[in-house]
């Protein structure tokens, strides 16, 4: 049987037993799209690497007490893990304290001016997106980022179908209005 | 306001651009966790787990229990001083034939009268 067939509830089950070998197969299937989620949702790569820490302690830890009886996802309760200590680690800030910018983009198929042009609009975005409330910005993040679905992304937020799509129409029309807010006062500013 | 196909652009070089890959040390510390953490058990047989998870129990079921022992007592001599004034007005109905009522209860009842006196409104 490959690695792959077997799912994450059972590598669960196995983690709970104490079988090591489970849980690095549990972490190379999650961490890097977590902590992309994590960098996301706090735009700081520090605070997300300590966020995937203690949310791989958790997983350790809850193991022993994972109820396959409860149907539960492990992607679905991983993704709360992290999202709530994301909002720990965010209500932790002091609020004047601003995150540092993240690595940028430096691909050897873009010339240096698209390099730039699009380390900018992504630091725009960045920016546009901490304006946004919690549960928008993290609507928007779960469904065009991590690409989970709807109801998947409820489901994580625990919240109903229909407070998700509401969170994700508002969340791109705030979004929007926030981008061209900075745009035309970045034109100003060059005018 | 910015279009979707727009938005939709600058979304996707967000996306680019943040999206991380682990450093070797994170991934190095995570899977340390195993080695460094203990995984409890379902049941503990430390003390201080059970005194934690007893103490706060017990002392609020004592305290409910306290509560419920004054709280009866004190509902008992409230039954008991209604108990005796009603014999005492029994005494009194019983000492004169005809019923009247007690020097007192006009008093109380000009009282009340006083109390619910409309003023005529303005």
């Amino acid at each position: 049987m490959g690695t792959d067939a077997i799912t994450d509830e059972d590598l669960m089950l196995r983690i709970g037993e104490g079988d090591q070998t489970a849980y690095s197969m549990l972490v190379n299937r999650h961490l890097s799209m977590n902590l992309g989620y994590a960098t996301k949702l706090l735009g700081n790569r520090a605070e997300a690497e300590e966020v995937m820490q203690e949310a791989f302690i958790r997983v350790w830890k809850h193991a022993i007490r994972w109820d396959p009886a409860r149907k539960t996802k492990f992607t679905t309760w991983f993704y709360r893990v992290v999202t709530n200590l994301c909002y720990d680690v965010g209500r932790k800030r002091k609020p004047q304290e601003k995150v540092e910018i993240l690595e940028t983009i430096a691909s050897d198929e873009m010339s240096a001016e698209n390099v730039i042009a699009v380390n900018q609009r992504s630091e725009q975005v960045k920016e546009a997106l901490e304006e946004l409330p919690h549960r928008q910005h993290t609507a928007i993040i779960l469904c065009y980022f991590q690409g989970l679905s709807n109801r998947e992304a409820a489901e994580v937020m625990e919240v109903s179908l229909n407070a998700l799509e509401s969170y994700l129409v508002r969340g791109r029309r705030n979004l929007a209005d926030i981008l061209s807010d900075e745009k035309s006062s970045l034109l100003k500013e060059i005018g | 306001m910015m279009n979707d196909i727009k938005l939709n652009d600058y979304l996707n070089d967000y996306g680019k651009a943040y999206s991380v890959e682990p450093s070797r040390k994170l991934v190095d510390n995570i899977m340390a966790i195993p080695h460094e953490v203990e995984q409890k058990s379902m049941i503990s047989w430390k003390i201080t787990d059970w005194c934690l998870f007893l103490v706060p129990r017990l002392s609020g079921l004592t305290a409910a229990c306290v509560l419920g022992l004054y709280m009866g007592s004190a509902g008992s001599a409230a039954l008991a001083e209604d108990e005796l004034a009603e014999i005492e007005a029994d005494l009194f109905v019983a000492e004169n034939a005809t019923i009247v009522i007690d020097a007192d209860a006009e008093t109380l009842l000009d009282v009340e009268e006083f109390i619910f006196v409309e003023e005529p409104a303005q």
